[in-house]
């Protein structure tokens, strides 16, 4: 639903059907609502953070997208990992201001001269000086629709830039040294299991990492 | 299938002992993921780390998921509040001639170079 415009039924421009209750009213997607009157935003707990709405497009619901598609192609639907159990919690020992950040893209990221990656479930990791030059940058991912972008302008699903930006201001306390990358379209969820994680622990030992933020395609 | 690996990939490291955080923008399969710390950004995959030639973009973008380490007290997931409606309309008109095709390309186990030069360079480094 979304509030704005006249009152009724509507179809947004990516096809998808709502309903707008006009002036007022509210935003409801799976992520939560917020309420909008007369422009004055609500602060809504989204999960259990208080994060700001407003009017928003609509979050596409990649998992129902892809079994219509699937669906229409004749494959079997995908079992998504649904997880069974809260995640851990790890509380951070010191403040991001005063931690060493490491970085995982899982955009099939490499530099130029390395082995690219397959798009078999492959579990293998590349590793990426923070210092790489941003022309070095490649990517090789078995969606590469999503990769146009990137191969224009690798900070768009690498942050390499804003990280060290981010850190000469003093957001962040320290840089990992490396970067690490790997091609997330890995189907098989044994796989990640078994041998990914696996591969990435080893990868990572040594970089004497507080925090790890992961960035996927 | 990006999404749901670093779902997992975070589960792991966090119950190892290692504060992880996700930076994504598919919404429902993070949700599925129940990673530790997620910051949703609601921009077309493939921009996740903000708009392209945009640095300013970029870094805020990165500001503010970041911010979820010390911000995020329990497993969520928050909405950062950035919106692009340009780059969707940008998407729908490159994808009007692709729809409802399967868009990925073949799963084998041969590299796949972004360019020829990486291909040959790669190849002559492994001597």
């Amino acid at each position: 639903m979304r509030s704005g415009g006249p009152p009724g039924r509507y179809t947004d421009r990516l096809g998808r059907a709502g309903f707008s209750l006009g002036r007022a009213g509210f935003n409801l997607d799976r992520a939560g609502f917020s309420l909008d009157w007369q422009g004055i935003s609500a602060n809504i707990k989204v999960g259990s953070q208080n994060c700001a709405e407003n009017n928003m497009t609509s979050p596409v619901q990649y998992i129902k997208q892809t079994h219509d598609l699937y669906d229409s192609l004749g494959y079997p639907p995908y079992q998504w990992f649904k997880a069974d159990s809260p995640a851990a919690w790890t509380e951070l020992s010191r403040p991001l201001n005063q931690s060493r950040l490491g970085m995982l893209s899982t955009a099939g990221t490499y530099i130029a001269g390395q082995v690219a990656y397959y798009y078999k479930d492959d579990t293998s990791v590349r590793k990426i000086p923070a210092d790489t030059e941003l022309n070095k940058l490649r990517f090789s991912h078995v969606t590469e629709n999503y990769l146009v972008d990137a191969r224009k302008d690798p900070r768009t699903v690498f942050p390499l830039q804003a990280l060290h930006r981010l850190q000469q201001e003093g957001l962040i306390g320290s840089l990992a040294d490396n970067y690490y990358s790997c091609m997330g379209g890995i189907y098989s969820q044994r796989r990640v299991q078994e041998d990914l994680i696996p591969n990435l622990r080893t990868a990572m030992a040594a970089e004497g990492i507080d925090v790890l933020l992961l960035v996927p395609l | 299938m990006c999404h749901q690996t670093v779902s997992l990939i975070a589960r792991t490291f966090e119950q190892e002992g290692t504060p992880t955080l996700i930076l994504g923008s598919a919404l429902d399969i993070l949700r599925s993921g129940a990673a530790p710390r997620v910051q949703f950004l609601n921009y077309p995959l493939g921009f996740t780390a903000g708009k392209p030639f945009d640095p300013e973009n970029q870094r805020q973008v990165l500001a503010t998921a970041v911010q979820g380490f010390d911000q995020m007290q329990e497993a969520g997931i928050c909405r950062m509040d950035f919106d692009w409606p340009e780059g969707w309309a940008m998407i729908e008109e490159r994808e009007q001639n692709t729809s409802g095709t399967d868009l990925r390309s073949p799963r084998d186990t041969t590299p796949r170079y972004q360019t020829e030069e990486d291909r040959l360079l790669a190849e002559s480094m492994q001597g």
